[in-house]
Formats: C-alpha cells, structure tokens, sequence
C-alpha cells in the first residue's frame, strides 16, 4: 500500500508493460527533437503501439482489436476537418504517467510529467489533441498545461463541424452501442465527453445510437479501471457489459478509450473461441475507427497486425 | 545483364503515396511501432533468467492470477496445458471465466510457460524428491553425480567398512562386485526396482543428512 493524493494505491502483480512503461521515467534527458511538420496543433497517440505489442504478446489479438487503427483514423479525421497535426511520438515523448498514477507510483509519475511539459512547452503547442480517455484526463488535470488546450478528439472534431457524408444507399441499417469511459466521464470534473461522440456517431446517416442500460454518468466500467489488475471479478463486470450491449441489440459497441478496447477485444476474442456459443455477435472498436470507415478514402488502417494471424488459432494447435 | 535490368527489389512497398504528409504519418506510426516492440524485447528478455528449469521441476498455475490467455497453452511443447472453463455464479448473473491447468504427468519442468505468462500466474516448483541446490535442480534421492572427496565419518558411522572398499562404491555405471547386504551401501544398487517405497525413502533420508548443510541453504533461498 503507497499513499498517492487519491487515496491508497494498491500494488498488483504488473503486467511487462508496466515494467517497459516504468523504464521510460528512468532517463528523462531531452533528446534532439526532429520533427518534421510543426504546428500548433499537436495530437498524442497514446500508448496505442503498446498496447498493441501487450495484446500480442498475450495472444488476444488476431486482427480484430486494433489500437494503431486508432491513429490512422484520427489523423484521416484530423486531416478531414483541415488539420494537419503534429505527431507527439513515443520517439521523444514518454507515457503520460496516468497508470504509474492511479497505482501509486507518484514518482514515476512527476517525472513523466515534468519530462511531458518540457517537450509540450519547447515545440509550442497549443492544441493538444488525443485519442485517449485517460491521456486526456491526465493532460487536463494532473498536468499543469497553462496556455494548452487538452482536448479529446471527439471534443475537436465536433467543435471543427466534421461532416460525414451521406452513405450508400445499399449500405444497411446499423445499430450502435456507445460504452462512456469512466476517465473522460464521470471522472473528469470539467468538461466531460458525454455529448460529443454520439452527436458525431448522430451524423452517420444510416446509424442509429442505442444506448446501453447504464450510460453517461452512470455507465459502468468496462471492468478493469485502466489495466490494474485481470481476474475473475474484472472478467465477469467485462461480460455483464458487453451484454447490456446484446440486449439492446447493438450490432458495434464503440468506445473512446483504448483500454476500453482492449478488455472488450479481450473477451470478444475469448469467446471467439466457443464457436457454438457465440455470445457477443457484435463488432468492438474505437469510435474514431467507425468515424473514419465512413469517410471517403483510404487512409492506410492500422498496419499493425502480422497479416498471416487474421484468424484465431484453432484450440489445441500449437503457436 | 540481369542485374542491370532490374534495379528494381522486388519487394518494393506497393507506391509510396503521393502526399508527402502522409508519407509522414505513416513513418511515424511505423517507426513508433518499431519502438514500442524494442522496448518490449527488453522488458522481456529478464524474465528467462527469473526461474528454475529441470526435469524435477513442474509448473503450477494461480488460478487467482490466470486471465486465460491461452499463451502457455499455445507455447507448451509437450501438451501439457490445457484451458478450462471455470463458472462463476453471482445472485443475478453467471459466467464463465477461461483458466490454464497443467497437466502434470507431461510438464517437464520446461519454464516455457511461466516466461511467457503475461501475468506471471505460473510459477515453477520442484517435485516430491528434488530439491534446488546452487541454481540447479537436483534429486534427493539420488546420489550426488561428483564422487566425495574424502568419505564422510559422519555419514557411515559403522568402522566395519574399509576406506578402500568405500572408494569404489560411488561410482554406480560399474559396479563390479555385488554388494554383500552385511555392508552399508551408500549408493542405490542399479538393479533396485523403483516401485519399493522403503528403501528409497532410506537413501532419502541418508543423502539429507548428509548434504544437511547445502539443503538449508536451498530451502532459504526457495522461502
């Protein structure tokens, strides 16, 4: 137990991305910063790629939950509203420290932070735009960004008026389920995401938006509070929400927030594996992604994932 | 001629696209992807040296701890993994939750599974009858490989046995006379059949006391 400001933290048995994540704090000497298109507008992608990397590694990715879509799609989105943003990549920025945080590692997290607001300060920027729920609370609270606007990404596009154009008339009617993050919800005291993404998903002409049997304030978790910790209990609040999801009928289940999809995507792919019990009959991904799919042209999607592990393996064959 | 005709590699990407910005996403996101599976290699590469490997070691799974991945399942070389389905049943909802269990009669102690673990729910365990002795496992019940330096007083506390006769003795690939039963043998005889539960545990308890020093030490660095 390690007293943070919010309370006690517990300490949990780490996944190895925790330990790559903690390494990141150990050197904070600022590198040459080469970036290649500056503007004002900058936008975060997160720890999407580690993400990505977690999800092989512990075989719950087969292409079908895909973090590095998420930054494909937010720049084609970006990119379709006029902005052409600047990249805060992994290469000079490191973890936003939200995890290292809320475990109770305020050290690590301070340096983090101090190294973050050092690159934000010296490459100017003055719209910070990310893609994740718990970066975007991290960034507008616990940071100390004055003259930096932190907005989610939904946030941005809806204030910038992105217009989705009219769908084929072949394309069938759709329904979709929107899953509120708890960190860009109810626990953002200011400014909270509620309205935005269902008013863009609103503009897709041939999508209805159902809500779930709890939502907004009162959404419930997806089930792990960030990745702290995967067991039983998380597993059965991660199948009762993705329920509600089948209950209404929803044929997507969106969600704002990439850990969101990974525990969704997690136990999607688990029962992947039960084909005569198909339980969750519904596609899981990011709110971004569905936004961007319905966009003319072909932003490159993802990239990410070993092209010759679409399909789950079989049960019994050998990785 | 063939090389001056095709400059060209053939594994070429498909067309570099003609937005210079673009070209400058993709880079990026690319060389981000590349960065994040470094880092993770490095990560990584620490826990093959965290636990003990051998053919009297066997692979336990915190059934707490399991969040059912299947990535043991998929690296056991020796199929003895299998998943399982636990159900749980709360008031007003049941479900199911996906375990590892190991099946012991395969698991040679290989550690693959607990390297691979993402959550460290796997853990290695020696068997009944082996013990870690300097980072390596050995049995207890067998005698040391080395032959002792000196013999033991301690051990063999009858004075009926000759040193030179003694000497002989640990080395069991030839055994060139057969024992007589009058006298203290502190090898298992090669001809013993493994099932007789007496005799073994003997010799268990006569190599511990020998080797009491070396065990203590084991048994503080397992606790």
């Amino acid at each position: 137990m390690m007293e943070t400001e919010y309370g006690p933290g517990r300490t949990i048995p780490h996944p190895v991305m925790f330990r790559v994540l903690d390494s990141e704090a150990e050197d904070t000497t600022i590198p040459e910063l080469r970036v290649e298109h500056k503007s004002e507008f900058a936008y975060y992608p997160g720890c999407i790629d580690y993400y990505d990397v977690e999800m092989q590694f512990s075989h719950m990715n087969y292409g079908d939950t895909n973090h590095g879509i998420i930054f494909d799609s937010s720049i084609k989105l970006l990119r379709a509203v006029g902005i052409q943003p600047m990249i805060l990549d992994r290469s000079f920025m490191k973890c936003c420290g939200h995890d290292q945080l809320w475990q109770g590692k305020v050290d690590v997290f301070e340096r983090m932070r101090d190294y973050n607001t050092k690159i934000i300060k010296m490459l100017g920027v003055k719209t910070f735009i990310t893609s994740c729920a718990e970066g975007y609370r991290t960034f507008k609270l616990d940071y100390k960004l004055d003259g930096v606007r932190v907005v989610h990404i939904t946030q941005f596009l809806y204030e910038r008026g992105l217009r989705i154009p009219p769908q084929p008339e072949t394309a069938k009617k759709i329904r979709v389920a929107f899953q509120d993050p708890c960190r860009s919800g109810r626990q953002m005291p200011l400014d909270p995401v509620y309205e935005e993404p269902r008013e863009l998903v609103k503009r897709v002409d041939n999508a209805e938006l159902v809500e779930l049997k709890t939502f907004r304030a009162d959404a419930q978790c997806c089930g792990v509070a960030q990745m702290m910790y995967c067991n039983d209990k998380t597993k059965g609040l991660t199948a009762s929400r993705m329920d509600e999801a089948s209950d209404v009928g929803a044929d997507y289940l969106l969600v704002a927030c990439p850990k969101c999809l990974t525990h969704f995507g997690c136990l999607h792919h688990e029962n992947k594996w039960k084909p005569g019990e198909e339980r969750y009959p519904f596609k899981v991904m990011d709110v971004t992604q569905f936004l961007a799919e319905r966009l003319p042209g072909d932003y490159p999607t993802g990239s990410n994932i070993d092209a010759k592990r679409k399909e789950p393996p079989l049960p019994g064959r050998r990785g | 001629m063939a090389p001056a005709v095709a400059p060209k590699p053939p594994s070429a990407p498909p067309s570099p696209p003609a937005d210079p910005l673009v070209a400058y996403y993709r880079n990026v996101r690319q060389m981000n992807l590349a960065l994040a599976k470094e880092r993770y290699k490095q990560g990584f590469k620490v826990r093959t040296q965290e636990y003990i490997r051998g053919r009297g070691t066997l692979a336990i799974v915190d059934e707490e701890i399991c969040m059912g991945c299947t990535h043991c399942f998929d690296n056991c070389a020796f199929e003895a993994i299998d998943m399982v389905d636990r159900k749980f049943a709360l008031p007003e909802y049941t479900y199911t939750s996906r375990k590892a269990i190991i099946i012991e009669d395969n698991c040679v102690g290989c550690e693959k599974c607990a390297i691979v673990c993402p959550v460290d729910a796997i853990t290695m365990v020696t068997k009944h009858g082996f013990e870690v002795k300097d980072g390596r496992v050995v049995s207890t019940t067998a005698p040391p490989p080395a032959p002792r330096p000196a013999a033991p007083a301690a051990a063999t506390p009858r004075p009926v046995t000759p040193p030179p006769a003694a000497r002989p003795a640990p080395s069991p690939p030839t055994p060139a006379e057969p024992v007589a039963p009058s006298k203290p043998t502190e090898t298992p005889s090669p001809k013993a059949p493994p099932p007789k539960p007496e005799p073994e545990e003997e010799e268990a308890e006569e190599s511990t006391e020998e080797s009491t020093e070396e065990s203590e030490t084991s048994e503080e660095d397992e606790g």
